[in-house]
């Protein structure tokens, strides 16, 4: 058994327990933590862009649909009270 | 307050003014505040834009520039802090929070899919589908195979065909599903309890001795309010004076009546039968009662459509089956691909959805044309009518009767006989009744109350000591064979030379024929085109029923082109027509307002009562009208059938476009995330489109849909 584990498997190992008790005394430290918040509050401040930009759009949306009905609206009345071919002769 | 106008045309106006100007809690005031402007059909600020969107009317008198000018500076002067606080949310409120949540879902969905690495979305995937398992093991555990079930074996599937991609996409678009409807049933929930609450009741009470009639919503607690027969307590409270007998079976379900007097205790919605009662407000119930009224609507089977029922047993009994054709197709291709499209594909999510929705937009619509359902069974016998069965008086005939002829016999004077039947009738809500009082109110005769308090025999007549003899008055049938008053030749030739096709009232003192009252009773003027427009909705047979002489009915049959009627009516026997019909197999509308009309308006499929009927009768009715307008029967019957016809349409879209789906699915033409989406697409746009406002075309009373938009020329509201 001794035979089958080579020098690279044994390197990788402790450098993978290196990284975990150095990932553990990270995740635990004061920075980790600011960083975590930092990233929280960046992640929010998205959240409510992106947030009001969806709102933006559907208001502006809801508005040149308004205004397009209310054109529409004038552009018949117009029409309607357009004298006809034969009222005009 | 500074702002900027971002949009601008007659009838509607956006302005913004900046980000964090306003919280929600002042958002709501801010639109509280400007929809009390005069000209405001509607004010929406929005705490996330910091916009304010302001809908108004304008005449020929108000031009839109006057009113735009007087918003602009209401809007520069209104000072955010001085508003005082509104508590209760708006529909907007609910419409925005849902779209905030909508944002979130779809900003955190994208984020994981461009940012988070294969099997790190795999994980938060597995993590995700916890909370679908729970909720399928608790329906597995109670025995039943549903739709949870389904959507837990697609994901499941997908996640073991390495496709956590599609696994991810079936659990958001269920969660969006899932906010759509919550969405939807709480937003057409609250439109129906908002206007259940506008259909105000007014009250008699008694204050510093003199009795005055007040709006419901101005009586406080301690009030004294006084109660007569035929009436329905508005408020829980204790007797302080009078005696009477109460109908308790709308709280206990004790179905007779018992005696109430002073010290006991008595509840909303409960009915006063007999005597009269003046009660000490204890509670003031009515906005919890009306969110019980409309959470009951939803959710009672009694008073479900079967249509809703039966669409809900249908999507329950769907799912084995679709396990057992995934299963199927398995094994016949080997393919978890194709066995994963069938188990996408279910049809009972969006029918479970979309029919309750519809139901309750109609209702919701129906609300909105004052037209008052107490539940979906309701509109949906109202569709399937085939024959309609009226009241006479009151319900075909105006509610405002007058006396035509007051004619005494031998013996009697003329004031004799009218003061005589004013103070007999004065205490109860029939409009006959209500016709004498205000001829003898007319004719300046007084009626001081120095009899004892009158009994009242529903529909035969009334009789009470009176100046120390027994005074009568009522039907021919009560006063002759009831009370055995002898009526003489002479006399019979009078009533005959008078009556016409009046209702008649005859009166006995002491054991005397003393007289009779003509009483006109026209029929409403919309009367004769709602029969007309009824027959051509469909309407197999009308059939009107009285309690007046044969000649009377006869009469208002030929002028409304009524083919059947039955005159002399008894209120039980009314009952027992409405039965015969329904005994036939035939779904019967009954249409009515009097006391005397309960029996058969509880007997009918579907119950139809005016808004100035008695509270008995608008208690008792499935439906009431509120504005009094016959019109109103032919938009409710429009409106059913349109709810009916939407269901119907839903139901075959939905299984027509998911078997197209589960087809290409099958066939591989579609991927499994392609049929999750448009399968989930599909349920909530089946849905959506659900909540649309009815249209119902040649009616009097306007739609929500005309409801929402400003004046001529104006724009739809947000």
């Amino acid at each position: 058994m001794a035979n089958s584990i080579e020098k690279s498997d044994v390197l990788t190992f402790l450098g993978g327990a290196a990284a975990a008790v150095t990932a553990v005394q990270f995740f635990k430290s004061r920075l980790a933590h600011k960083l975590a918040v930092k990233t929280m509050v960046g992640v929010l401040k998205v959240q409510d862009k992106a947030t009001v930009g969806f709102e933006r759009v559907y208001e502006e949306a809801q508005d040149v649909y308004a205004e397009a009905k209310a054109e529409a609206a004038t552009d018949a009345k117009a029409s309607l009270d357009k004298p006809t071919e034969a009222e005009a002769k | 307050m500074k702002y900027r106008i971002v949009s601008d045309i007659p009838g509607r106006l956006r302005v913004r003014c900046g980000r964090y100007v306003f919280d929600e809690g002042q958002a709501r005031a801010v639109s509280f505040y400007l929809s009390e402007l005069p000209h405001v059909i509607a004010a929406f600020a929005n705490p996330v834009t910091g916009s304010i969107l302001i809908t108004y009317i304008y005449d020929g008198d108000v031009g839109p520039d006057k009113v735009r000018a007087a918003l602009l500076g209401a809007l520069e002067e209104m000072a955010i802090d001085d508003l005082p606080p509104v508590d209760a949310p708006s529909a907007y409120e609910l419409g925005l929070d849902f779209r905030k949540r909508l944002y979130a879902m779809i900003l955190k969905y994208a984020a994981a899919r461009i940012f988070l690495p294969r099997r790190a979305r795999m994980l938060l995937s597995i993590a995700r589908s916890i909370g679908f398992i729970k909720k399928a093991v608790a329906v597995l555990r109670r025995g039943k195979v549903g739709v949870e079930v389904l959507d837990v074996a697609a994901i499941a599937s997908s996640f073991i065909s390495d496709n956590a991609d599609t696994a991810s996409s079936i659990m958001f678009l269920l969660t969006v599903s899932d906010l759509l409807d919550g969405y939807t049933r709480t937003r057409t929930k609250d439109a129906l309890s908002e206007n259940l609450i506008l259909h105000v009741d007014s009250v008699w009470v008694e204050r510093d001795g003199t009795r005055e009639n007040i709006p419901l919503a101005d009586l406080k607690l301690h009030d004294l309010v006084v109660v007569g027969a035929g009436s329905v307590l508005p408020v829980d409270g204790t007797v302080v004076a009078g005696e009477a007998t109460v109908d308790q079976s709308s709280m206990t379900g004790e179905p007779i009546p018992i005696r109430r007097t002073r010290l006991d205790s008595v509840f909303a919605g409960t009915v006063v039968t007999e005597g009269s009662l003046t009660v000490e407000v204890t509670a003031l119930a009515q906005e919890s009662r009306i969110s019980r009224i409309v959470e009951l609507i939803d959710t009672n089977d009694r008073l479900k459509a079967s249509v809703q029922g039966k669409a809900e047993r249908i999507a329950d009994r769907i799912v084995p089956f679709s396990f057992l054709f995934a299963a199927g197709v398995f094994l016949l291709t080997r393919s978890v691909e194709k066995a994963l499209a069938v188990l996408l594909v279910d049809y009972s999510c969006a029918i479970k959805l979309a029919t309750p929705i519809s139901i309750i937009s109609a209702m919701r619509e129906a609300a909105a044309r004052r037209i008052m359902v107490g539940g979906g069974k309701f509109l949906e016998a109202a569709a399937e009518a085939s024959v309609v069965i009226f009241d006479k008086t009151g319900t075909l005939t105006t509610s405002r009767p007058a006396v035509s002829k007051v004619i005494p016999f031998e013996g009697f004077t003329r004031e004799d006989v009218l003061c005589a039947a004013a103070c007999l009738e004065e205490h109860f809500p029939h409009s006959v009744a209500r016709a004498v009082i205000r001829q003898a109110e007319g004719e300046g005769l007084t009626h001081e109350e120095i009899h004892a308090e009158p009994e009242y025999i529903v529909a035969h007549g009334v009789a009470a000591m009176f100046r120390n003899e027994r005074v009568v008055i009522g039907s021919r049938h009560f006063v002759e064979e009831d009370e055995h008053i002898a009526i003489s030749g002479e006399e019979r030739r009078i009533i005959e030379e008078n009556a016409g096709g009046d209702s008649v009232l005859y009166l006995g003192v002491a054991g005397k024929a003393a007289g009779i009252i003509c009483v006109s009773d026209p029929p409403r003027k919309e009367a004769a085109d709602v029969i007309r427009e009824l027959k051509a909705s469909g309407i197999d047979e009308i059939v009107m029923l009285t309690g007046d002489g044969e000649l009377t009915a006869k009469a208002v049959c030929d002028e409304l082109g009524i083919e059947k009627y039955h005159a002399q009516v008894l209120p039980e026997d009314k009952a027992k027509i409405v039965e015969n019909y329904k005994s036939d197999g035939r779904t019967v509308m009954m249409v009515g307002d009097g006391i005397n009309d309960a029996p058969a308006l509880a007997a009918a499929n579907v119950s139809v009562a005016m808004r100035d009927s008695s509270d008995i009768a608008q208690e008792t009715a499935d439906i009431v009208l509120l504005d009094s307008d016959l019109m109103a029967l032919i938009t409710l019957r429009r409106l059913s059938e349109a709810m009916m016809r939407r269901v119907r349409n839903n139901f075959r879209g939905i299984v027509t476009f998911n078997t197209a789906c589960l087809a290409l699915g099958v066939g591989e033409i579609l991927s499994p995330s392609a049929t999750a989406l448009l399968h989930n697409s599909s349920s909530m746009a089946f849905s959506a489109a659900s909540m649309r406002n009815y249209r119902v075309e040649n009616t009097n009373s306007p739609s929500i849909a005309d409801l929402t938009h400003a004046a001529p020329g104006g724009v739809a509201t947000a």
